[in-house]
């Protein structure tokens, strides 16, 4: 009996997982997936026999990303300028991050020499003095890009294409 | 394999039909799916997944609403949908829209009207 359920749960989370829609659609169409699963069950079907009739979850999710296709999100253009946003100034982040390093490391180095045996509290302390001065600007860009870029994904599908 | 224009044309009637039978008594899909193609002779014999694009365009419009039947025994609960007033009044139009529209259809394919 649980292995007959455990079979059943495999094959609608194996269709589930293939499914290339947008969550709320996902939602929906697997609370009908489980209805027609019961309704055939009522009706006397074996599970086999369902998994049969319905077909492999490959070609069932083939089936259901192909004929859902028109409730698929309408990509905003906006959202790859937020992308695009946030790509420019993580970039810009890695740079002046990597400059600072380096810029750290040659000081540190200075220190080294003079200092001697202080080494690893200066790093520790250089190392946090020059984070505490991180781009906040960037850093803010890079936030608002990707939140944008998040956001706009969640856009009501267009109602009807035609 | 069915041609383009057969799939273009069966996709308006099925929309009717779908609603037209759910409007008769509140159904869910695999019932749906069994009279159509049942009481169709074998023509319309659907997939599930041909089925759901319609009737979520059904719900998203008002014509239908879905709503959890408790299963009998230990089977699961099921989505069963049912026509609203709206809906009713939708199906109506349609079939009228259908007859006029079948009517005229036959008529041209039969040498148009002689005067």
């Amino acid at each position: 009996m649980t292995d007959a359920e455990n079979n059943m749960k495999r094959y609608v989370n194996a269709v589930e997982r293939r499914l290339n829609l947008p969550r709320e659609i996902k939602a929906r169409v697997m609370s009908d997936f489980l209805s027609a699963i019961s309704a055939r069950r009522e009706a006397g079907l074996t599970d086999e026999e369902i998994r049969r009739e319905l077909g492999s979850p490959k070609a069932v999710a083939a089936e259901l990303n192909k004929q859902m296709k028109d409730f698929a999100y309408r990509k905003s253009p906006w959202r790859f300028a937020c992308l695009a946003l946030a790509a420019v100034s993580g970039i810009y982040l890695m740079i002046s991050m990597l400059i600072r390093w380096y810029l750290c490391n040659l000081g540190l180095m200075g220190v080294g020499i003079i200092g001697g045996a202080d080494g690893p509290t200066s790093i520790y302390i250089a190392a946090s003095s020059n984070s505490g001065k991180a781009p906040l600007i960037p850093l803010a860009l890079l936030a608002a890009g990707l939140l944008g870029f998040f956001l706009l994904r969640r856009i009501r599908p267009k109602k009807t294409p035609e | 394999m069915e041609s383009r224009f057969d799939r273009e044309m069966k996709k308006g009637v099925l929309e009717m039909l779908v609603l037209h039978l759910i409007c008769l008594r509140p159904t869910y899909g695999y019932e749906l799916l069994s009279r159509l193609r049942e009481d169709s002779g074998g023509s319309f014999d659907l997939k599930e997944g041909t089925l759901y694009p319609i009737l979520y365009r059904l719900e998203d419009d008002g014509l239908i609403a879905a709503s959890w039947s408790p299963g009998a025994g230990k089977t699961t609960p099921k989505k069963i949908y049912q026509a609203t007033q709206a809906g009713i009044q939708e199906d109506l139009r349609r079939q009228a829209l259908w007859t006029e529209f079948s009517e005229t259809v036959s008529t041209l394919l039969t040498g148009g009207n002689t005067k």
